[in-house]
C-alpha cells in the first residue's frame, strides 16, 4: 500500500553525540505515510536518542547525516516548530507538571499548533466534545482532564495520556519511546488500542520497544534492530518474534 | 466614656508619635531589615495626607464580583456597604472603640519589635477598619477592605485594620491594597482570635511599581483557634509584608502562605515570624518567590518554640523561581525551638524552569516564552488555587495572566471556567 507514497521521514547517514560520545554512528530509516515500524535492540543501542533527537531535544550534538520530514530539513526546526508540522512524541517518562490543569494544557497546545497553521482557536464547547471523545478511548475520565498533568498520575495513568494528546494534536509522524515499559497487561491493552484508533495512511509510526508483547498488539509494518547506533537488520513481524527468542547476540553487528 | 476616648486617643497617638521619632524608620544595620533598601522611604519627602489632599471616588483594580464592605482613599473610609468600619475619629459614638485596648494588647510587640513603623501608623492613621464577629457567629461570604492611595504628590497614608473574632467564630477577610504615583502605604493589621475562632485572611498588595508599601499584620491566636493567611505581593516599587503570629492559646494553629512576583527592578520582602508560646500548637508554610529581570525578593521565616512547650509541630517550605541571571532571592529560615519534643521540618529552593519541562511542553507546540510562561503560572497556581474565595482567585489568575505577559496558565481544575 505504501510503495507508491513519498517518504514521510527519510532519515540518511545519521550521526549523533552526546556530549563526546558518539550513539547514533550511520543510521539510515525511511517511512512513508500508513506505516508503522518498530525498532528494538540491546540498551544503550541509541533508541531512545533517535526518538529525543527527531523530537530537538536539546544535549544532542548533530555530526553527520540528514533527516527529512515531507521532504524538509527537519532538523533545521525548533522542537516547537516539529510539533506543529506533525511530529509528536510519547515520552517514556512524561513530565509531571503540577498547576496546570490536564484539559488546559490539551487545549493551549491544540490552539497552538491551530494557531500556527492560521486557523482559528477552537471554540470551548467543541473543545470539550472532541476531548470527551478522545479520552474514551484510553479510558481516561473528566476527573483525570481536571488534574493537573501527569501530576501524581501512575505509570499507566501518565502512558494513556500521552495517547491521548497524540489523539487530539493528530500528529502526520508518532514516535513511541517505550510507551510500554511499566505497564501491566490491561493498561498496555488499552494504549494499544489507542494507538491503532490513530493508525490511518496519512500517518506513520516509530515504535520503539524492547518486547515483542506491544507489538502483538501493534502488528508493526516492519521491524529493526537498531545496535551500537545502526540498523543492523529490518524484516517483519516475525524479526520481534525471533528476537523475543533468542536475544540480540546472534546479530552482525550486534555488541 | 468619649471623654475618657478623648484623653485616650490623644494619649495614644501622642505616645505613638513619640515612639516613632524615638525608634525612627527601619536601617539596613536592623538585622530583620537587612536586604530592605529602606533609603526611598527615609529619603522620599513622604508626607500624611491633609484636608486638602484630594480624594477620588473610585479606585482601580476592584476585585470583580466581591462587594467592598469598605472603601478607604488617601486614608479617608469613602463608602462601601454598610459595613464594619469606624472612624477613629468618631470612635466614642461607636462600640468599636474598643479598639483602643486592642491597640493597647498589641503595644509589646509594637514596642519590642514592630519599630518605628507600626508606631508611625499609629500615630498617624486617620479612618480604621473595624471589623468585629461576634462569638459563634459565621459569616458566609468575605469581608472585602480595599485601601487604594492615589497621590501626585508623595502621599504616605496609614491604613489601619482591626480584627477579632470571637469564642467559635469564623471570618474571611480579604485586605486589598492598591495604589497609583509616588505613595506609601504603611499598613498595620492586628488579628485577636478567641478560643475556637478561625479566620483566613487573603492579603493583596496590588500596588503600582511606582509606589512603596509596607505593611504588618499581628495576630495571637487563643486556644484551638486557627489563622490561615494567603499574602501576595503583586505589585510596588518597594514592598515588604511582615506576619507575625502568637499561637497563645493551646491547639492553636496556623497556615501561612504567601506568593511574591517582581519584575523590572521591583524589591519584595516576605517575612513571618511564629511563636509557639502554647502545648500543642502548630504551624505550617509555603511561600513561594518568582523573580524576573532586576527585581530582588527576601522571604525570612522565623520560627520559635519556648523552652517547655510541648507537642508542636513546624513545616516551612519556600522554594523560588528564578528567572533571569540577574535576579536574586534571599531565604532565611530561622528556627529557634528550645526544646526536643518538636517535630520541625523547612526547607529553602531556588532554582529554575525545568528544561524537561520546558521541553515537554514545546514537544507539544507552546514556543519557549509560551512555555515559559505556562510553567511560571503553574508554579504560582498552586498558592492562587488556594485561596478561599472564588473571585479573588479569578482576579489573582487575571494578574498573573497579565504579569506573565500574556496567556499564562490556567487554574488546576480548568474545565469549570
Amino acid at each position: 500500500m505504501s510503495a507508491a507514497s513519498a517518504p514521510l521521514l527519510e532519515i540518511h547517514d545519521l550521526h549523533v553525540r552526546v556530549e563526546d560520545k558518539p550513539i547514533l554512528k550511520g543510521l539510515t530509516l525511511t517511512l512513508r505515510a500508513g506505516e508503522m515500524h518498530a525498532i528494538m535492540g540491546p540498551n544503550g543501542a541509541g533508541k531512545s536518542t533517535l526518538a529525543h533527537f527527531l523530537a530537538g531535544r536539546e544535549g544532542y550534538v548533530h555530526t553527520g547525516g540528514t533527516v527529512r520530514y515531507k521532504g524538509e530539513d527537519l532538523l533545521a526546526l525548533a522542537p516547537e516548530d516539529r510539533a506543529r508540522a506533525g511530529v509528536f512524541l510519547a515520552f517514556q517518562y512524561p513530565v509531571e507538571i503540577p498547576g496546570i490543569g490536564n484539559q488546559y494544557f490539551l487545549r493551549t497546545a491544540l490552539n497552538a499548533i491551530r494557531k500556527s497553521r492560521g486557523e482559528e482557536e477552537i471554540d470551548a464547547a467543541d473543545f470539550i466534545a472532541l476531548v470527551r471523545k478522545k479520552a474514551k478511548l484510553v479510558e481516561i475520565d473528566d476527573a483525570m482532564l481536571k488534574r493537573a498533568v501527569n501530576d501524581g498520575f501512575s505509570g499507566g495513568e501518565k502512558k494513556r495520556n500521552e495517547i491521548l494528546q497524540m489523539a487530539v494534536l493528530e500528529p502526520a509522524l508518532c514516535l513511541l519511546d517505550e510507551t510500554d515499559s511499566g505497564l501491566d497487561i490491561d493498561a498496555l491493552a488499552l494504549v494499544s488500542k489507542g494507538v491503532n484508533a490513530l493508525r490511518d495512511a496519512t500517518r506513520a509510526f516509530l515504535v520503539i520497544t524492547h518486547y515483542d508483547r506491544l507489538l502483538s498488539h501493534l502488528e508493526p509494518d516492519f521491524v529493526h534492530v537498531l545496535a551500537a547506533g545502526r540498523i543492523v537488520k529490518s524484516g517483519g513481524r516475525e524479526l520481534a518474534q525471533e528476537l523475543e527468542a533468542r536475544g540480540y547476540g546472534w546479530l552482525e553487528g550486534a555488541p | 466614656m468619649s471623654v475618657s476616648f478623648d484623653a485616650d486617643r490623644a494619649a495614644f497617638r501622642a505616645a505613638a508619635a513619640a515612639r516613632a521619632e524615638l525608634l525612627g524608620l527601619p536601617r539596613r544595620g536592623d538585622e530583620a531589615w537587612k536586604y530592605t533598601p529602606t533609603a526611598a522611604l527615609v529619603e522620599g519627602g513622604f508626607a500624611p495626607p491633609t484636608t486638602d489632599t484630594p480624594r477620588p471616588s473610585a479606585p482601580e483594580r476592584h476585585i470583580a464580583g466581591l462587594v467592598a464592605d469598605r472603601v478607604f482613599v488617601n486614608g479617608a473610609s469613602v463608602g462601601g456597604a454598610d459595613g464594619p468600619a469606624v472612624s477613629l475619629s468618631d470612635a466614642p459614638a461607636h462600640p468599636g472603640w474598643a479598639t483602643l485596648g486592642t491597640l493597647a494588647a498589641f503595644d509589646h510587640i509594637e514596642r519590642d519589635e514592630g519599630g518605628g513603623l507600626i508606631a508611625l501608623n499609629a500615630a498617624r492613621a486617620t479612618d480604621a477598619a473595624l471589623v468585629s464577629v461576634p462569638a459563634g457567629a459565621r459569616l458566609e461570604t468575605p469581608v472585602y477592605l480595599q485601601f487604594h492611595t492615589s497621590a501626585r504628590a508623595h502621599l504616605q497614608v496609614s491604613p489601619r485594620v482591626v480584627v477579632t473574632v470571637g469564642r467559635g467564630a469564623s471570618l474571611t477577610l480579604v485586605e486589598h491594597h492598591t495604589g497609583a504615583g509616588p505613595c506609601w502605604n504603611n499598613a498595620v493589621t492586628e488579628i485577636v482570635l478567641e478560643d475556637g475562632a478561625s479566620l483566613k485572611l487573603v492579603r493583596i498588595q496590588e500596588q503600582d511599581a511606582g509606589s512603596h508599601h509596607t505593611g504588618a499584620t499581628f495576630a495571637r491566636l487563643g486556644r484551638d483557634a486557627t489563622l490561615e493567611t494567603h499574602d501576595f505581593a503583586c505589585g510596588g516599587r518597594l514592598s515588604r509584608s511582615d506576619i507575625r503570629v502568637r499561637l497563645a492559646g493551646t491547639g492553636a494553629s496556623v497556615n501561612l502562605r504567601g506568593l511574591c512576583l517582581a519584575d523590572g527592578e521591583r524589591h519584595a520582602d516576605q517575612h513571618t515570624v511564629v511563636f509557639h508560646d502554647a502545648h500543642h500548637t502548630h504551624s505550617l508554610e509555603l511561600y513561594k518567590g518568582v523573580l524576573l529581570d532586576d527585581a530582588r525578593g527576601v522571604f525570612t521565616g522565623r520560627i520559635l518554640v519556648e523552652p517547655g512547650v510541648r507537642g508542636c509541630t513546624t513545616r516551612q517550605e519556600n522554594p523560588n523561581l528564578l528567572l533571569s541571571e540577574a535576579a536574586r532571592i534571599f531565604t532565611r529560615p530561622q528556627l529557634e525551638i528550645r526544646n526536643n519534643d518538636v517535630k520541625a521540618y523547612h526547607g529553602a529552593t531556588v532554582g529554575r524552569l525545568s528544561p524537561e519541562a520546558l521541553f515537554y511542553l514545546r514537544s507539544r507546540g507552546l514556543d519557549l516564552e509560551h512555555a515559559r510562561r505556562v510553567l511560571t503560572a503553574a508554579f504560582a497556581a498552586e498558592i492562587v488555587d488556594a485561596v478561599p474565595s472564588e473571585p479573588v482567585r479569578e482576579h489573582l489568575h487575571r494578574w498573573l495572566e497579565h504579569a506573565l505577559g500574556g496567556t499564562g496558565a490556567g487554574p488546576a481544575g480548568d474545565a469549570k471556567r
